[in-house]
């Protein structure tokens, strides 16, 4: 059943080599004027393409799946211990294929706050650095100075 | 490259973010083969994720979702914020009235 839809894209000529691609219901492309070696290599790369998109969004598919089951198990336990009276900071950050996903809930400050430190985005803290830059700045200038 | 970025929250009808997205989207991007595909799961994602959110929000939860997409060489950020975040001028202006 999957083959014979399939099949309807590609027009194919005695030669095996199919003479039109179907790139879209009412739009379709030509190519019966190329030569069959030509026409094989770009049906080669199309094909290759077509790959790559259904694999993309295969990705896709099992991304939003996985976040929507994350987003409930995050609310699922936020609420239980909100019920219970205590505060509660939850974060998740995620970076697949498809792109990055950052969640923050809860009910205390941190949370209405909505940013995530570098350390729960996963990101390199460069704070400390800076910090010991600025005192090696100082200590250079300070011998700098009384020299 | 910036990102085409989208904000939902409890005052934004979730319709007018997604026309606000598909009209700052720039062409070659919706003329590719993979946004045939990839926006109807970031309308999706605005839809189901808004309606979640607001019932947490309901419930006393904040929450806080940054989604990205990577789309023909672009990324698209959703941004879902419920309960909105009060500005800087907004919690002034609320102290002064309370005042």
């Amino acid at each position: 059943m999957s083959e014979n839809s399939d099949d309807k894209n590609l027009t194919k000529p005695y030669s095996g080599v199919p003479t039109q691609i179907n790139l879209g219901p009412s739009t379709s492309m030509d190519l019966s004027w190329l030569p069959e070696n030509e026409r094989k290599a770009l049906l080669i790369d199309y094909t290759k393409g077509m790959m790559d998109i259904s694999q993309k969004a295969q990705e896709l598919h099992v991304d939003a799946a996985v976040l929507k089951r994350t987003l409930d198990d995050l609310s699922d336990t936020t609420r239980e211990v909100s019920d219970s009276g205590n505060v509660v900071t939850i974060t998740h950050s995620q970076t697949t294929k498809v792109g990055r996903t950052e969640i923050m809930m809860g009910n205390s400050e941190q949370a209405q706050s909505g940013k995530l430190s570098k350390s729960q985005t996963g990101g390199k803290d460069w704070t400390p650095y800076y910090i010991f830059g600025g005192i090696l700045a100082l200590i250079i200038i300070a011998a700098l100075m009384k020299g | 490259m910036k990102p085409v970025k989208v904000y939902v929250s409890d005052d934004i009808a979730v319709d007018s973010a997604i026309e606000y997205l598909q009209s700052h989207i720039p062409d070659d991007v919706r003329n590719s083969q993979e946004y045939g595909f990839i926006f109807p799961e970031i309308k999706s994602c605005i839809e189901e994720f808004s309606q979640k959110a607001k019932k947490l929000a309901n419930a006393g939860t904040t929450i806080h979702i940054d989604k990205e997409y990577k789309v023909a060489g672009s990324k698209i950020l959703v941004v879902l914020e419920y309960p909105r975040k009060k500005g800087l001028f907004e919690r002034i202006a609320g102290i002064l009235r309370r005042g």
